[in-house]
């Protein structure tokens, strides 16, 4: 069988990627990649997780291959599988396998939507064995040196439903994130999205006043990448009214009487 | 036909607003049935709006501004003065200006809730210097910084709030330029017409928690209800006065720390010998005697009744005291019908192909070797008849102790209230029952809801929920095990919610029941049943992990968490 080729140039990020650090995050992720501990990032949807992993790979001049799990996923989607061509079958490696082999940092997002007999097959990988075995291929992989596992997710109310077990998350070191206090987050809204920082403020308000709703009506509060988006849709001279109600209001709920308290507080900040 | 503008239509969504404004919940009322707009107003966090308003007042906005205005004052605070001291002019003039200071503070917060109240302030073609026409002028220039007025009183009212913007947060600044203001008013000698109490504008309140003789009443009231709450605190709660006493050692206790159940140690195996007094058809059950290994025949005597219905009405205000939570646990409910929905791999056909079987087979097909032909998925529902769930509860004495005010038997009522819906709602099978005993001859069983009825014609028998006698948990567990093994599902829960270990006043072994309980959950696991145990107490956690094994019980940390802490046991450990 040919040996495949991987072209490991796609997976490096080339841009440096925005990245406001909010607290020792970058120090800690240092240190465990320095010692190639599995990172588990924990944080609402939108507040920055796999911004930081794009950072990170890029600071530490690391591939990074991605993977967004969900639930129709098999432990093959990761691994690999054998394909069929004219000639025979044919090893087609997944992204875990070709992380392994290239050394990058595998990250797998929202890891609690895939099911949890699909997310053992990266235990090996994991611990001390670092080692990733292809039952099917017959094939025991070394992981190469510089490999590094991460994996992200959202603690909120869904997990009660899928959760991680206990095996899987006790195979990592963990860092929690949450939404940015309110002067970084005002500039991190700025800075992505060229707005004013009194415009700014103005978003990171109305986020404040939405976050105070979770749990009284909304799952989850508004998150820092909808503010960017609001900001985004001001500086292209949308009215900050209808950018807000159309980036923020309208796609975190569908309850006609929150949607209407959410245009309403939009008003009142966005007199 | 006047036309009206109705409060429900705007209900939920000022409750929503007020809450991501001022992170704190309020709770709106309706004033119902009068021809003039009455006056909000406002007691703690329980906002009293009017039920309908003429629609040319703004529409909804009106309700917008009013509860704005008034959830301000909560937020703010407001200090309360005597009216003994005061004339009615001066009265409304601190009451003018303690309006003003709560407005300032929280459009300082929220620059566009001026704009909200601006929206009022629309004044008529009344240029006469009336006291109430002056006080409507002062209100604008106040709020409206591109408003000026002729006359001096108004500019000099607005100076002087100007002036003292800095000391806004001190409560004593109304009465202080309110007396002022009052007093140039009166040398002018402008007096109020209606000669009674006047609000300016119709969405501000009516200013009753400013003054104590409208207060008075209300704290009067509060003053009663902590004595209750402290006469009970300090009563010594025994589970019976005959035979064993189980007391409750009193502490301080924190929020869902349970109780704390002083058990005698080394203490004999004794019965209290006695029969039962009324007669009353009962069922037999065994207890098992670890001391001579004998499961002893027709030991205990078990009456089943059913609880008293009692108001729906109730159920009502309970459910909207949680509704937060009852909105949860409905989304909940609803995920889980989704998550019956299950695909099926590897059938012989179905809706889809399953790619990786499918490449399996034709790998197969080119070795020449027989492939396996189910290499296809199926999207097929869960039977509904999966689950069933008997949620049994100790209503023993002890859950008459109150924590934070309320008796844990009220929380139970109220968790189980919401779990029942929860569980309707998901379309889940389930029975409802509690239990006390006043000795081996006496165990009382309490249905609120068996399999077959359903749970909106019984919930209102929860209401029945109370505390007496104490815990023979055993033959409890052993009754309800008799309905729920006749359940013709794939899964079986029992889920036994109890506030510590199992005692009688009969018995004198701690360990007579512990073993008694452990051997009446182990003959479960051979009926299919699987047992789950709520711990309201975290003291008893080694008596309850004998009884139910590790891993199946849970012991809760906050008792006010206990309903959602209900509905995470039911998913984790009926669903999965």
């Amino acid at each position: 069988m040919p040996k495949q080729s991987i072209d490991m140039d796609q997976y490096f990020i080339n841009n440096k990627p925005y990245y406001e650090s909010v607290g020792k995050e970058v120090e800690l992720y240092e240190a465990a990649y320095q010692i190639r501990l599995p990172v588990m990032l924990k944080g609402p949807t939108g507040c920055g997780k796999s911004r930081f992993v794009e950072y990170m790979a890029h600071k530490l001049g690391r591939p990074l291959i991605t993977v967004a799990c969900n639930e129709d996923m098999m432990a093959s989607d990761l691994v690999g599988r054998f394909l069929l061509d004219k000639e025979g079958t044919k090893w087609q490696d997944g992204p875990l396998t070709i992380a392994a082999r290239i050394g990058a940092i595998c990250y797998l997002d929202e890891i609690v939507e895939a099911r949890q007999d699909t997310t053992v097959v990266i235990h090996p990988l994991t611990d001390h064995r670092r080692t990733l075995p292809l039952e099917k291929k017959g094939e025991l992989i070394e992981a190469h040196p510089d490999f590094q596992m991460v994996i992200s997710y959202n603690p909120g109310y869904q997990t009660l439903m899928k959760d991680l077990k206990q095996s899987t998350k006790q195979r990592f070191s963990a860092l929690n994130f949450d939404y940015p206090d309110e002067n970084i987050e005002v500039r991190i809204v700025s800075n992505e999205s060229e707005v004013e920082t009194d415009i700014a403020e103005k978003l990171v308000k109305i986020a404040h006043c939405v976050r105070n709703l979770k749990g009284h009506g909304l799952d989850e509060g508004v998150s820092t990448r909808l503010l960017v988006y609001a900001g985004k849709l001001i500086s292209k001279g949308i009215e900050p009214k209808m950018a807000c109600i159309m980036s923020i209001a309208t796609p975190l709920t569908d309850d006609p009487d929150m949607l209407d308290s959410l245009s309403e507080i939009i008003c009142t900040i966005f007199e | 036909m006047k036309e009206l503008a109705e409060l429900k239509a705007c209900h939920r969504s000022i409750e929503f607003y007020l809450r991501a404004l001022w992170d704190t919940d309020f709770n709106i009322h309706y004033i119902k049935g009068s021809t003039a707009i009455p006056y909000s107003n406002i007691a703690e966090n329980q906002i009293f709006l009017p039920e309908c308003i003429p629609a040319m007042q703004q529409n909804l906005n009106f309700y917008y501004a009013a509860a704005t205005h008034i959830s301000a004052h909560t937020v703010f605070g407001s200090q309360a003065y005597d009216v003994k001291d005061l004339n009615l002019m001066q009265r409304c003039m601190i009451d003018l200006v303690e309006d003003l200071r709560v407005e300032l503070l929280a459009s300082n917060k929220f620059p566009g809730l001026r704009k909200v109240w601006l929206d009022f302030h629309v004044l008529d073609q009344d240029t006469s210097n009336s006291a109430i026409s002056l006080m409507k002028r002062l209100s604008r220039s106040v709020l409206d910084f591109n408003y000026h007025d002729s006359s001096q009183w108004v500019e000099k009212g607005r100076r002087l709030v100007q002036k003292n913007l800095s000391k806004l947060d001190s409560k004593a600044l109304s009465r202080e330029l309110g007396l002022s203001l009052a007093n140039d008013l009166g040398q002018m000698r402008l007096p109020l017409n209606s000669g009674s109490y006047e609000q300016v504008m119709p969405y501000r309140d009516d200013s009753r928690h400013l003054w104590y003789e409208h207060i008075e009443q209300h704290q009067h009231i509060e003053i009663i209800k902590k004595n209750e709450k402290a006469s009970l605190d300090n009563k010594k709660l025994v589970e019976s006065d005959k035979g064993k006493k189980v007391d409750i050692v009193e502490g301080d206790f924190s929020p869902g720390e349970g109780l704390y159940i002083n058990r005698k140690k080394n203490a004999v195996l004794e019965f209290r010998n006695k029969k039962n007094p009324k007669n009353i058809s009962s069922i037999s059950y065994p207890e098992w005697d670890y001391r001579s290994g004998v499961l002893k025949r027709n030991w205990c005597k078990l009456n089943e009744k059913q609880a008293k219905a009692g108001s729906i009405d109730k159920l009502d205000n309970i459910l909207s005291a949680h509704k937060y939570t009852f909105n949860r646990l409905k989304g909940l409910a609803r995920k889980l019908q989704v998550e019956k929905q299950q695909r099926i791999r590897k059938m012989p056909e179905g809706d889809d192909i399953d790619y990786a079987p499918m490449i399996d087979a034709m790998i197969s097909v080119r070795m020449n070797t027989t492939p396996d032909t189910r290499v296809f998925i199926r999207n097929e529902y869960r039977q509904s008849k999966s689950l069933a769930i008997s949620i049994l509860l100790d209503l023993s004495e002890s859950t008459n102790y109150m924590i934070s005010g309320i008796s844990i038997s009220q929380t139970l009522r109220d968790a189980v209230l919401l779990l029942g819906e929860t569980l309707s709602i998901a379309n889940e099978q389930f029975s409802i029952s509690g239990f006390s005993s006043n000795g081996r001859h006496e165990i009382n069983y309490i249905n609120f809801k068996s399999f077959t009825e359903p749970f909106s014609q019984t919930k209102a028998r929860l209401l029945d929920i109370k505390g007496q006698y104490s815990t023979r948990l055993g033959a409890a567990i052993r009754h309800t095990a008799q309905s729920l093994e006749q359940q013709n599902t794939a899964k079986k829960l029992l889920l036994v919610i109890t506030d510590g270990a199992p005692s009688d006043v009969d018995v004198f072994d701690n360990r007579y029941l512990e073993h008694d309980s452990w051997h009446a959950v182990s003959s479960l696991y051979s009926k299919g049943i699987k047992p789950f145990c709520l711990n309201l107490d975290s003291r008893s956690d080694v008596a309850i992990e004998h009884i139910f094994g590790k891993g199946r019980f849970e012991t809760l940390e906050q008792l006010n968490k206990l309903p959602e802490v209900l509905s995470n046991i039911y998913v984790k450990y009926g669903r999965h």
